[in-house]
């Protein structure tokens, strides 16, 4: 068990290799191959979960080895690399998040016809680097499997994307890319603070990394940090750092505009591991390294991560509302609800950072959720404009009866993760920012006005498809379904699933920032 | 220079100049054989060359991390310094010649190539080690004046003409440039000796300020103009387009090597001293280099001219460390950033080679070097295909292949010296690049192939080529641990 994290990443390597040497034309085994590919690394991922130690504040799992040394990097200091992993309460949900979503994925991925050898080879690579970012303990590590999520998600998009592909692939790449050369500069900048404050500390605190205060480590960056303190303004000129690229990786306001366009251009299983996985990094290198690194920068930014999130709820349900293409909705609905989660890490509650993991994991199953049935409408009315659908409900009852749910979770209805999210988010945002929350609030309101809205329109209504004969879900489809349903009621009526596992590590993190 | 030869045996020599001597005499002995040769059997001359490499890259190899003698008079010395780089020259002039082997196109290459080219590798080696003004510049030349005729190789085509006339041109003015910089040097510091000149000059400064900066701008200039740094690199695409692609790829690769350890001896040596006073202008020019070269690549649909940017671009990254360490005077710092150039430049050397293979391979195919001879090339060459996307995303610096740690540690360079704004340079420009690396890249992923889908079949060498290129390219982006302990552990300058 000690390994687990390796296997995650090795065993969707290896299948992709695997595939690679197999011949294109073997399309069924290569499907099956790749499904297993998933399948046994999220077997692992849950299996982790489950044996997760709730009291414990260390990083669990660890493993790292030696990478490369480079000497003399930093004031005659030999910076050492590792490839190192290892995950806490807030990385595990979103672990197993990943192994989830890219399984039923793959699953989606049964309908894709065209070079099922390369598809299959990309979404296990992506597949890697998603497992990858969220395991590593090491800044280099989680750098290197986020640039290669790039990569992935580049081609799946450019080959099997739709009409616009190779703009909205390429957009992809450049906001994206640059995000990534922000948040490069901000994790060597850290460490190399670090480095510089501990060498000064040392006289009088014992660290725990002595004599080499160069690291990369995570743990060690976390030790670290309850011994020494960054200087402020040091804390704030990085944060900020961290800040610029986070705002362009999540698609928040005014850097939005490349998700809706990757949305409404890749294929289905694409949307539903960039939707329901890809797009929680960004947040989530803001609790790791704005939050539990850089605990001065947050306080002195708090209000300004109040105030984008709250632009981005706006902003992104008020143009969810004008979206005629379901997946331009789901992407500015999914801006929308990430400004939530801006706004729960602002408060700086603990009930709050929790919130804003429990809304991680169920905007990403519900995004991968929604993805998936509109998807699947589409396969059949050939269509994803929300004005050319209609009475789907007649036709497609179960489709659209799961895309209602979809749709209530994410509106936030009581009994679904999306309600137990919101709500502790609020309880913490209230707390810190009562005015700017009311207003966010706002946000919720419109959700369900924009959602319920489109709903009425695809599923009820005049029929208006030119397709008669439309078999509703298969067998395949009904896993997917069935699963991403399940999780977000269980969440929902039985949060301690989550909140066992998120709990201590949120308490750590908000004791530190002060809240 | 004479009579000190006089004090040396034999064995002095070979221990100091082993490896040169094996080039140039095998550059000898094949063009003597090359006149002899029935035509059936001239190819056998570009193997000698691999032979003669392969030779000197072994005794080279046994000397890495001996102590550091210098040899007649000090004109020459063997040290880290100079052994790592030709070493890397040595390998790189290996891949082109296989690549030129591989590449019998149409215009098949005259075989007088596999000599030409040991010439100007045994001046680059030359160049590498060498202490001493003159014997500098008598490998300079050395390098130059064989590149001037291989560019010009393909004596029927009209770019090549023109592009080898071109380089002649300004490769001379170059020259004079340098030579005449240097000229001030002797003057004021008495001697051709670059140690020499060193201690002579610690008085000098002070009372010869004016004209040194004078021989340093000279300077600057010609060895500017000869890795085409921005402003001095408008010869470059018109050039790389114009010659044979190995040698453009050997232009890229061996030549920039070589003139780089000239930068870096001269400037080390002599005009270390007062680096605050003009570290500076490399800053600025290996930023301007970075954001024009890659700049200039954007709108270029040739896919040669594509690569010859990309390598002006790339020119900048390599001066970046050194532009770094500026504001340190910690031996520690300057040992860093030599490491960090060398490990680029072994970087450089694969994905640089590899790309021009590939290219050199469908250009032939489709009788076109325009972006759309790459259309749909992973149904024609799924192995080509494959192989070139390794070295592009290594171009562009992302993870798993050489130029992604090659960048982190430039980058690591630049933030040891606390110029972070050299740091995001970098990779800012790395992720404008993006856009025309990644543009060949959906061109051959993503397009459909016109016309005809013939396969391209790829000749046994040319796969050894490119597969040697992306496993260096792979290993350096999987284990670079090896070749950075090896690069730790160097003493330099000794």
């Amino acid at each position: 068990m000690a390994d687990v994290l390796l296997l995650l990443i090795l065993i969707p390597a290896l299948t992709a290799l695997l595939i690679m040497a197999l011949s294109p034309k073997a399309e069924g085994m290569i499907r099956a191959i790749g499904l297993l590919g998933s399948l046994v690394p999220t077997a692992f991922a849950i299996a982790a979960y489950a044996a997760f130690h709730h009291g414990a504040t260390a990083l669990q799992y660890p493993f790292s080895v030696r990478w490369l040394a480079v000497a003399n990097a930093f004031n005659m200091l030999t910076l050492h690399i590792q490839f190192a992993f290892g995950v806490d309460g807030i990385s595990m949900p979103l672990v197993v998040l990943v192994g989830i979503v890219s399984t039923l994925s793959f699953l989606r991925s049964f309908t894709v016809t065209e070079r099922v050898k390369s598809h299959y080879v990309w979404m296990l690579f992506l597949t890697m680097g998603l497992y990858g970012v969220f395991a590593a303990s090491d800044l280099f590590t989680f750098f290197f499997f986020l640039e290669s999520t790039l990569v992935s998600s580049y081609f799946l998009i450019n080959i099997w994307g739709g009409e616009r592909r190779h703009y909205a692939a390429t957009k992809f790449l450049i906001y994206r890319g640059l995000a990534s050369v922000v948040l490069l500069a901000g994790l060597i900048g850290l460490a190399y603070s670090f480095a510089a404050e501990a060498q000064t500390a040392s006289a009088s605190v014992v660290l725990p990394n002595a004599p080499n205060f160069l690291t990369l480590s995570i743990p060690q960056l976390i030790a670290e940090v309850q011994l020494i303190q960054l200087p402020a303004a040091t804390q704030n000129v990085l944060f900020l750092v961290f800040l610029l690229a986070v705002l362009i990786e999540e698609a928040f306001v005014p850097f939005h505009t490349w998700l809706p366009d990757t949305h409404e251009n890749s294929d289905t299983g694409t949307n539903m591991m960039i939707g329901g996985a890809l797009m929680k990094i960004g947040l989530y290198v803001l609790l790791r390294f704005g939050a539990e690194l850089l605990p001065l920068g947050l306080q002195h930014y708090a209000t300004l991560l109040a105030v984008l999130g709250v632009i981005s709820i706006l902003y992104g349900a008020l143009v969810a509302i004008a979206s005629r293409d379901w997946r331009r909705l789901i992407a500015f609905s999914s801006i929308s609800h990430m400004g939530l989660v801006l706004l729960a890490i602002g408060s700086m509650q603990a009930i709050g950072i929790q919130g804003a993991v429990f809304m991680l994991v169920s905007s990403g199953l519900l995004t991968a959720l929604l993805f998936f049935t509109v998807g699947a409408q589409a396969d059949r009315t050939r269509t994803f404009t929300i004005g050319d659908l209609g009475g789907l409900s007649k036709s497609l009852p179960v489709i659209s009866g799961v895309m209602l749910v979809a749709a209530l979770g994410s509106v936030g209805l009581p009994g679904m993760s999306g309600f137990i999210s919101e709500f502790s988010l609020f309880v913490g945002g209230f707390t810190t920012f009562p005015g700017l929350s009311a207003i966010g609030t706002l946000g919720m309101i419109l959700a369900a006005l924009y959602l319920l809205y489109a709903m009425q329109r695809t599923t009820f209504g005049p029929v208006q498809t030119l397709v008669t004969e439309m078999p509703d879900a298969s067998a395949i489809e009904y896993v997917p379904m069935a699963v991403l349903v399940f999780l977000v009621v269980l969440i929902g009526v039985y949060p301690d699933v989550l909140g066992n596992v998120v709990h201590g590590t949120a308490q750590a993190i908000a004791a530190r920032i002060g809240g | 220079m004479a009579n000190a030869l006089g004090f040396l045996t034999f064995s002095d020599v070979w221990r100091s100049m082993g490896p040169e001597i094996i080039v140039i005499g095998g550059a000898f002995l094949i063009m003597l054989v090359e006149l002899f040769l029935p035509a059936s059997l001239k190819r056998v001359s570009p193997w000698l060359a691999v032979l003669a490499l392969v030779a000197s890259a072994t005794v080279l190899v046994v000397r890495l991390g001996a102590a550091v003698t210098t040899y007649s008079t000090s004109a020459y010395i063997v040290d880290d310094f100079g052994s790592i780089f030709k070493l890397i020259i040595l390998i790189a002039t290996l891949l082109v010649i296989l690549l030129a082997i591989a590449d019998r196109s149409a215009e098949s290459l005259p075989y007088e190539y596999s000599y030409l080219v040991l010439f100007a590798t045994g001046g680059a080696m030359v160049i590498s080690s060498g202490v001493d003004l003159v014997t500098l510049y008598v490998g300079l030349e050395l390098l130059s004046i064989a590149s001037y005729i291989l560019v010009a190789l393909y004596r029927k085509s009209a770019r090549s003409a023109e592009g080898g006339l071109k380089y002649l041109i300004i490769g001379s003015i170059a020259s004079a440039c340098i030579l005449y910089g240097l000229s001030f040097l002797y003057g004021v510091g008495g001697s051709t000796n670059l140690g020499q000149i060193g201690v002579n000059l610690q008085s000098g400064w002070t009372n010869y300020s004016g004209i040194l900066y004078l021989s340093l701008g000279f300077v600057l200039v010609g060895i500017g103009i000869k890795v085409s740094v921005v402003p001095f690199h408008l010869w470059t695409p018109d050039v790389y387009e114009g010659a044979p692609t190995p040698v453009t790829a050997y232009l890229a690769v061996v030549s920039k090597a070589a003139v780089l350890a000239f930068f870096l001896r001269v400037f080390v040596w002599i005009y270390g001293q007062k680096f605050g006073q003009w570290g500076d202008i490399v800053a600025w020019l290996s930023v301007i280099t970075m954001i024009v070269g890659n700049i200039g690549a954007l709108p270029q649909r040739n896919v040669k001219r594509i690569l010859a940017y990309s390598s002006v671009g790339q020119v900048g990254y390599l001066l970046l460390p050194f532009a770094a360490v500026g504001s340190t005077t910690l031996l520690n710092d300057m040992w860093q950033a030599l490491s960090s150039i060398a490990f680029y430049l072994f970087a450089y050397m694969f994905m640089t080679i590899g790309a021009f293979a590939v290219f050199a391979k469908v250009a032939e195919a489709r009788a076109s070097e325009d972006i759309d001879a790459f259309a749909g090339l992973y149904r024609r060459s799924p192995f080509l295909a494959g192989m070139m996307a390794v070295f592009l995303l290594s171009l562009a610096g992302l993870p798993l292949t050489a130029g992604f740690f090659g960048k982190f540690m430039i980058f690591l360079v630049a933030f040891n010296a606390g110029q972070y704004w050299l740091g995001v340079i970098l990779f800012a420009t790395s992720a404008i690049a993006f856009y025309y690396y990644f543009g060949i890249l959906r061109a051959m992923f993503t397009r459909e192939p016109a016309g005809d889908q013939e396969r391209v079949r790829s000749s046994p060498t040319l796969v050894v080529v490119v597969a040697l290129c992306a496993l260096g390219t792979l290993a350096l982006g999987i284990a670079p641990s090896p070749l950075m302990d090896v690069l730790n552990g160097l003493h330099w300058f000794g």
